[in-house]
Formats: C-alpha cells, sequence, structure tokens
C-alpha cells in the first residue's frame, strides 16, 4: 500500500517536473519546437446536461417517500430550467443503498449521467425533519458539495427547492432561483365581471394562497425585496390606490394620503420606500414620486404633462427606469434616483412598456408593442443590444427570477373565452413553457431568494 | 350536570353566532399561513473532497452528530447562502461588462447523431475540406446585432425574434463547422513536430469529440473573457496518462463551473481516436476551452 | 335641431351600446334600458337615454372628438338642469395597451372630459373621477368593433338624480 502510494507519488512528481519544464519552455518564448500541442475549444455541446436524482434514502416507509417527493422536487426544478436533463428514475442501474458510500460511477456512466444526487431522510425524534444530499461528479468521481438541512416535515418541498439552487449553483457557477415565490393576480369569472385576487404561490406552482377574497379590484402586485411584504394596488372603496400587504399577518395598509388615485408601485431594493406613480386630483397627468415608508416623506421625481409610469430601480438603488409618453409615445427612459438625468433609451420602431431592472443591474426587459403584437424583450441599461425573447397576440409584464436568468411574464389568449396564464422564458429566449395555474393569473412578480 | 352542559353548549353557540354576525368576514386575512422559514443549514460540511474512486467518504458523517445539538446557532438566513463558495455576492455583479448580450445560444442541439460516429471516421482529410467549405457559417451575431435598433428594424416582426434560430445559426452542427477558422490558429501558428496536416488532424479529432461531450454551464454566455486551459499527457491508445489538471486558477463559481465541465468532458470524451503514429505530436497537449462562439 | 345629423349618429352608437351593456349585469344603466316606460325628467334613466352618458376616443387619444363634446355639452346641460346632481366619470381604456400605462391613460382621459365639463359652467366639486384601465371592458370581442368601444369615459351619477 504505502509501496503503492509512493510509486504513485514518484510518477506523479516526475509528470509534474515533466509540466513544469513543458510550461517554462513555453514561458521562455522560444519557438515551441517542444511537440507540444495546443487547440482551443469554442464549440460545445449546448443541450441540456443529463443528471441523475436518485430517490432519498430513509430507514422507515415515511422517510423513504418524503425522500421519493424531495427527489421529485428536484427533478422537476431542474428539468424546467431548461440546463438538465433528469434521467427517470427507471433508467437508474444503482440502486443507492447507502448515503456515506460512493455511489458505483460505473452504473451512472452508462445512462450517461455526468452528475449524480444522492441523499437520505430522516424524520427526527423531535419532530423535525432532516435531509442531507450529496452532488457527484460521475465522469471526476468526486463529490461537488453536500449539505444536510433541518426543518419541519410540512416544508419538505423547500428542501426539496433548496438542494435544487445547491445543485444549479454547483454546476453552473450561478445562483440558482428554486426557492423563491411568485405572487400574482389571480383572475376568475367572465372576461366582463373579472374577480381578481391576490395571490402568492412557490416558483414551481405549488402551495399556492389566495391572500385577497376578490371583493375588489386589485392588481400589480410586487415584492419587497427585504421584508415579507407586498405592495399593490387596490380599487377598494372605489379609490384606487397604492397598499402594503404584511404576508406574515395578513394585515393592509394604504400607502400614503394621496389625493387622487397612487399606481404602478414597487419597492426600492432597500425596501425602504415606495416608488409609484401618482394622478393627483387635478392633475392631467401621472408623475412618478417615492415615499420614504418610515418618514413618510414624498418627493416627486418626475414632472412631465404626461403619463410617466411603470418605475423599476437598478439593483443598486442608483437609477430608475420608467415608461413616458412625452415624446409622444410609450418609451422607456432612465434617471437618477433623485429624478436628475432624465433620459430616453429605446429607440426602436414599436411602443415600449413595463421596463423592470434585472436583478443583475445589467439589463432591462419590458413589453413592447409592435404591428398590433406584444413582445418581450431585453435590452442592455443603455438600451442598447435590444432582444426579443418572445412575441405574440399579447405578451405582457417580465419580471426577474432572482439569479436574473429566467423570465416570468403573462399572456393572453383571445376569445370572450379567453383569459392571462403565466409563461417563463429563459433570457436566451429558449425555454419557453407555461407555468401552471389552476385558474387565469397575470402580473407575476418574482420574489427574491427566500433565505 | 345536565342543565350546566346544556347551558354551556348554548352559551357557546351564541358567542360563535354573534362573532359570526358581528365579525366582518375575515376580508383579506385567511389564508396566509404562516411564513416561518425554519429551514436550518446544519452543516456546509461541505465534502469535496475528490473521492477516488469508490472508496466511501465517511467523512461526511462525522460533522453530524454536533452539529445536530446545535441547529440553531445557524441563522436561518445562512440557508440559502448555502452555496460552498465563499465569494462574494455574485448577484449584484457590479456588472456593466456591457458585453453583448451574446446573441442566442447556437444551441438548438444538432441532431447529434452524426458526430457519434464522426471521430471514428479516419479520414480526417476530408473532414478537413469540408471545413474549409463552410466556415462561415459560424454563428455570429445574427440579424439582430446590438447596435443601435433604428436601421435594424424591419417591419416584420419574425426579423425581430432574435430567439428565432436562423439560418446562420443553425447550421447543421457538423463536427466540422466548429474550425474556427477565425480564431486564432493556433494549431498552426507553432513551428513544431508534426506537419501542419498531422496537426489538423488532431485538432479535428479533438475538437470533434469536445463538441459532443463538453456541456458548458450556461452563464458562460456572459463569461466571454473565460478561458479554461488544461495541460493533457495521453498514453499511446488515446487515454490519459494521468487526470486531465487545469492550469486556471478558480477564483470564482463560474470559473469552477466551467473547469468542472471541462474536465468531466475530458474525460467523458476518452478515449482518443488520434493516430497512433503521431503519438509524438500528441501525447502532450494544452487544450483551452474558449465558449466564445459558442451562444 | 341644428345638430340632427350628429344626434342620430350618436344615438345609432348609443344604442347600439345599450344593446351591449344590457347584458352586463352589473352595469346600473342597463337594467333601466330595457324599461319602456319613458324616462322621468332629472332621472339617472333620463340621463342615460336623453342626453347620453358616454363618449369614445380612437386609439392611445385622450383629446375630445367633436362629437364627444357633442354629448358632454349636452351633459353639462343637463346638470345645470339639476344642480343637486354629482357625478364620477370612469376613464377607460381598451385591453391592447399595458396595464399600468392604460390607468394613466384612462386617467387622462377622465381629467380630459372633467375639464371640459367644468369649462362649461359646471361645478368641479360636483365632479369626481375614477380611471380603471383595462380592467372593466364592456365589448369582448377580439377585435376593434369592440376596442372602440371600451375606449370611453362613463359618466355615472352618483347622488342628487330623481328616482
Amino acid at each position: 500500500m504505502s509501496a503503492y502510494m509512493k510509486t504513485v507519488s514518484s510518477k506523479l512528481a516526475t509528470l509534474a517536473a515533466v509540466a513544469v519544464c513543458a510550461v517554462a519552455l513555453l514561458l521562455a518564448g522560444t519557438p515551441r519546437s517542444l511537440a507540444l500541442i495546443e487547440i482551443d475549444i469554442t464549440q460545445g455541446n449546448v443541450e441540456p446536461m443529463p443528471i441523475a436524482v436518485a430517490d432519498f434514502i430513509g430507514s422507515s416507509e415515511k422517510d423513504r417517500q418524503f425522500g421519493q417527493d424531495i427527489a421529485g422536487v428536484i427533478n422537476g426544478n431542474l428539468q424546467r430550467s431548461g440546463l438538465f436533463r433528469p434521467l427517470g428514475r427507471d433508467a437508474h442501474i444503482e440502486k443507492i443503498s447507502s448515503f456515506d458510500a460512493a455511489p458505483r460511477f460505473g452504473d451512472w456512466r452508462i445512462i450517461k449521467a455526468q452528475a449524480l444526487v444522492t441523499g437520505r431522510i430522516a424524520l427526527q425524534s423531535d419532530g423535525r425533519l432532516k435531509a442531507e444530499f450529496r452532488l457527484w461528479d460521475v465522469f471526476a468521481q468526486t463529490q461537488l458539495t453536500g449539505f444536510q438541512f433541518f426543518t419541519t416535515p410540512r416544508n419538505w418541498r423547500r428542501i426539496g427547492h433548496l438542494i435544487s439552487d445547491a445543485v444549479y449553483q454547483r454546476l453552473t457557477g450561478e445562483k440558482g432561483y428554486f426557492d423563491s415565490r411568485v405572487v400574482f393576480i389571480e383572475e376568475t369569472g367572465p372576461k366582463d365581471q373579472r374577480v381578481k385576487r391576490l395571490a402568492m404561490m412557490d416558483q414551481d406552482g405549488a402551495n399556492l394562497r389566495r391572500l385577497t377574497n376578490g371583493d375588489h379590484l386589485v392588481l400589480t402586485p410586487r415584492f419587497n425585496p427585504k421584508s415579507q411584504q407586498i405592495t399593490y394596488m387596490s380599487y377598494a372603496g372605489r379609490k384606487p390606490r397604492v397598499y402594503l400587504y404584511n404576508i406574515e399577518t395578513g394585515q393592509r395598509e394604504i400607502v400614503g394620503d394621496f389625493q387622487g388615485m397612487t399606481f404602478a408601485p414597487r419597492f426600492s431594493p432597500d425596501g425602504r420606500q415606495v416608488i409609484m406613480s401618482w394622478q393627483r386630483d387635478g392633475d392631467g397627468n401621472a408623475n412618478i414620486y417615492t415615499m420614504d415608508l418610515r418618514s413618510r416623506k414624498i418627493r416627486r421625481l418626475t414632472n412631465t404633462p404626461a403619463i410617466d409610469t411603470g418605475p423599476s430601480y437598478s439593483p443598486d438603488g442608483k437609477q430608475i427606469v420608467f415608461e413616458s409618453d412625452r415624446g409622444g409615445s410609450q418609451q422607456i427612459y432612465v434617471m437618477n434616483s433623485d429624478g436628475s438625468g432624465q433620459q430616453r433609451i429605446s429607440f426602436g420602431k414599436g411602443r415600449y412598456s413595463t421596463p423592470v431592472w434585472s436583478p443583475r443591474g445589467d439589463m432591462i426587459a419590458f413589453t413592447k408593442l409592435l404591428s398590433r403584437r406584444f413582445l418581450i424583450g431585453v435590452m442592455r441599461r443603455d438600451g442598447s443590444g435590444e432582444r426579443i425573447l418572445t412575441e405574440g397576440y399579447h405578451n405582457e409584464g417580465p419580471t426577474w427570477s432572482p439569479n436574473g436568468r429566467v423570465l416570468l411574464f403573462f399572456r393572453e389568449s383571445r376569445g370572450e373565452r379567453g383569459g392571462p396564464k403565466l409563461w417563463s422564458v429563459d433570457l436566451t429566449g429558449y425555454n419557453e413553457q407555461e407555468v401552471e395555474t389552476s385558474n387565469f393569473a397575470s402580473d407575476p412578480a418574482w420574489s427574491p431568494l427566500m433565505n | 350536570m345536565r342543565w350546566s352542559v346544556s347551558i354551556s353548549s348554548l352559551i357557546h353557540v351564541a358567542l360563535l353566532a354573534s362573532a359570526v354576525v358581528v365579525l366582518p368576514d375575515p376580508e383579506e386575512f385567511e389564508v396566509t399561513t404562516s411564513e416561518a422559514v425554519p429551514v436550518e443549514i446544519i452543516s456546509e460540511e461541505e465534502v469535496p473532497k475528490p473521492v477516488p474512486p469508490e472508496k466511501p467518504p465517511e467523512e461526511a458523517k462525522k460533522p453530524e452528530p454536533p452539529k445536530l445539538e446545535p441547529p440553531k446557532p445557524e441563522p436561518k438566513q445562512e440557508v440559502a447562502a448555502l452555496p460552498p463558495k465563499p465569494e462574494p455576492e455574485p448577484t449584484p455583479k457590479p456588472d456593466p461588462v456591457e458585453e453583448p448580450p451574446q446573441e442566442k445560444p447556437v444551441e438548438e442541439k444538432p441532431p447529434e447523431p452524426k458526430p457519434e460516429a464522426k471521430p471514428e471516421t479516419p479520414d480526417p482529410l476530408k473532414k478537413l475540406i469540408e471545413s474549409h467549405k463552410l466556415p462561415q457559417k459560424k454563428p455570429k451575431a445574427p440579424k439582430r446585432p446590438k447596435e443601435k435598433p433604428p436601421e435594424r428594424f424591419d417591419d416584420t416582426i419574425n426579423a425581430l425574434l432574435n430567439k428565432l434560430p436562423d439560418e446562420t445559426s443553425a447550421p447543421l452542427p457538423d463536427v466540422t463547422e466548429e474550425t474556427e477558422p477565425t480564431d486564432t490558429p493556433r494549431t498552426a501558428a507553432v513551428s513544431q513536430s508534426g506537419t501542419q496536416l498531422e496537426r489538423e488532424q488532431i485538432a479535428e479529432i479533438v475538437r470533434a469529440k469536445m463538441s459532443q461531450c463538453w456541456n458548458p454551464p450556461a452563464a458562460l454566455k456572459d463569461a466571454h473573457n473565460l478561458k479554461v486551459t488544461f495541460n493533457l499527457a495521453f498514453d499511446r491508445s488515446g487515454g490519459f496518462a494521468r487526470a486531465p489538471q487545469s492550469e486556471t486558477a478558480v477564483s470564482d463559481s463560474i470559473t469552477r463551473a466551467a473547469v468542472e465541465s471541462a474536465r468531466r468532458a475530458l474525460m467523458r470524451c476518452a478515449p482518443y481516436p488520434l493516430p497512433e503514429e503521431t503519438y509524438d505530436v500528441w501525447k502532450d497537449m494544452v487544450l483551452n476551452f474558449r465558449p466564445i462562439t459558442m451562444f | 335641431m341644428m345638430r340632427r345629423l350628429a344626434s342620430l349618429k350618436f344615438a345609432a352608437v348609443l344604442c347600439a351600446f345599450f344593446a351591449i351593456a344590457a347584458c352586463s349585469s352589473n352595469d346600473k344603466s342597463g337594467d333601466e334600458v330595457g324599461n319602456a316606460e319613458p324616462a322621468k325628467p332629472g332621472s339617472e334613466r333620463d340621463f342615460i337615454v336623453n342626453v347620453g352618458d358616454r363618449i369614445f376616443f380612437p386609439t392611445d387619444i385622450t383629446t375630445l372628438s367633436d362629437a364627444a363634446k357633442e354629448t358632454l355639452r349636452r351633459q353639462a346641460a343637463w346638470l345645470k338642469l339639476y344642480p343637486s346632481v354629482k357625478i364620477q366619470i370612469e376613464g377607460h381604456a381598451d385591453e391592447r395597451g399595458t396595464r399600468e400605462y392604460n390607468i394613466g391613460l384612462s386617467a387622462r382621459r377622465g381629467s380630459t372630459t372633467k375639464a371640459f365639463l367644468v369649462s362649461q359652467g359646471i361645478e368641479p366639486g360636483r365632479i369626481s373621477t375614477i380611471a380603471y384601465g383595462k380592467e372593466r371592458p364592456v365589448a369582448l370581442c377580439d377585435a376593434e368593433s369592440c376596442w372602440s368601444q371600451n375606449r370611453r369615459a362613463v359618466t355615472l351619477i352618483t347622488s342628487g338624480a330623481a328616482s
């Protein structure tokens, strides 16, 4: 054994020496007379990465059921991301029986899995659920990462999301987005008598919660990036106003004492301000204002005889993107957070609306109206690099995933019985798919990662 | 006894009834289930220890027992932050690297069946010829470039749909097509052993293999300057004489994912059907993974 | 008499509208229209049938057409006859726009309408406005024939009418 090790290490040393020589020669800049061939690889295979999520093991039937369910959540997330292709359990050759032993990598290579997730679930005596997982690189035969979590059994889906995020991050190098939620407007009833409710669900459509009872028209909910709060617009009492909703307590309150109508609210990145449009009584047009939620101080940012609305902060809070028809038609503008430096950035054909700043800061998503079609697109923060991700009869209102890689929007179908549904598409314009909801759904807004 | 029971229940019913009558509808309250986020990360017990083939990583378990006790010490917030790497907030990436949002991924994975066979076919010459024929099919900037919009907007919405693969981007991804003629012709530039043709052959074979086996992480779309370099040593049968080593310093999670994806690809593709007679030419090799033109 | 033609045209549009509005049960005016009895002067029905409670706008336009001004002049005249009546003007947009902008657009339609009535001598305090954006369509087809009915400002009597 030690002899073997020695051989190996001496071999390694030799190799290392050779490598060093080679590098040294390269560095020396002498004509590379060495037989060293250098090749650039610029082309890969961009199909989704095959990955296997083995059923999590457990010592009781109940544990195993949780394990299977959690593996299902992970498979669903990875599949929908478009970046992974989970291999069905039917294809698995090895049945994982020990969490603490390395898997038989050969068995997973045969089915072409590049990565493997194994896990173990154990209900604890104190009633909590313990979940552990490991992510394996099947070809390098190494463990890439591994964590364990404790939670209440009721939160088992979140375990699945947290593991999905860890896997996603380790394999793509980017933060994930699975442990997040979407707030939206659920719509029921015929088109001319629509009932709209504030609703919230997990990013994958599970755990739907209705937050209002449909008595009042409600629109455009958005998450507070820092706390359990939603801001939205409600017509309660036939007075259209911006409201706050506390997710934990269920309490609602009107934002500020505005004469007239307030709408199109959003939080600042620090969660302390609400930015919105205010149509003052006696004023012909909506302008953009902020209100500090603690001091209640109101600040006017735009002052034009035009409709200024749809404000959205850059993630650093220094700039605001919004839409205005001051130039004759809806276009996208950017200004500093104090209202200075207002400047148009959209110059393409058509009208531009609903700008939303990406959480990564480099892009702005928007709705574009062109030739009676509604398109969803993105552009860089200076308006360049416009790219359309999807188009159709009516697409509207994009919102970014917490990692800025996926957009959610709503798509309205035609006809008297038509209505909106939520769809997602990734930043590259691929992997478009519907997010299943039991009723019509519109005005989605993605939360940040939950923890 | 009876009496008290019935009185009591009467009162209860009355109370309940009055509650129903008096309390307004639970308006917008009801459904809020507690928001608690009790997921705790107990151990960040990363065990990224390269577990050499088939050896049980039991080290993972030892951290548990102790952790089990102090579940709360871990601030819940940590949970999401779990990501193994300690690097600074990747999200608020100060970004403005402002690179052209690389056009559409050329993905649309090609009918990959063909590549399957390719590598084996020992007529690289033919491939070479082909490759020189369709070089400019390169998925270069598709129609909707990133410059100023005005002129580039034609009326047809389709033309706007950058996402749709257009002819330029959907050339059959023959193994041949990535002969990067535009790229620095590294292979040809340096003078060393082997004829130009031999070297081209070798490069061709390796690239063909990589175009099948390399699954670059999606984030590379935005990492345009990223270059991952591997020093390889082959044995005569085209397998690795030693495990592929990357020279690239891993400074962030994206680079790490890139390095790992490249390593996976190299191992997945081995052995390489390289011509034995030119073994001296390819026994040592430097591979640069540069996803620049991929998306 | 002088504006005969215009009135006829208006009446035609109005009839078309009512045919549709009658179907929408939540519209108070709609219920009453089916009623064959003559409208009592000073009543809501009188206002709707004999004056006209709504005006229409072209796409993305918030200024008043001649026909719209005509209607509003009649509204102003009627409101002067019944000075205790208070009204609310509802601005609406069609569904072929984005949500928030349409709220702004319909608000502008409402304020333009209000401003005109005020210019005709109606006390601003009698008039409130509300903007519904694209949230309250009355015509549901996916065609201009419906969208044109949805781009509207409706004058609603909130109090003071004869019953």
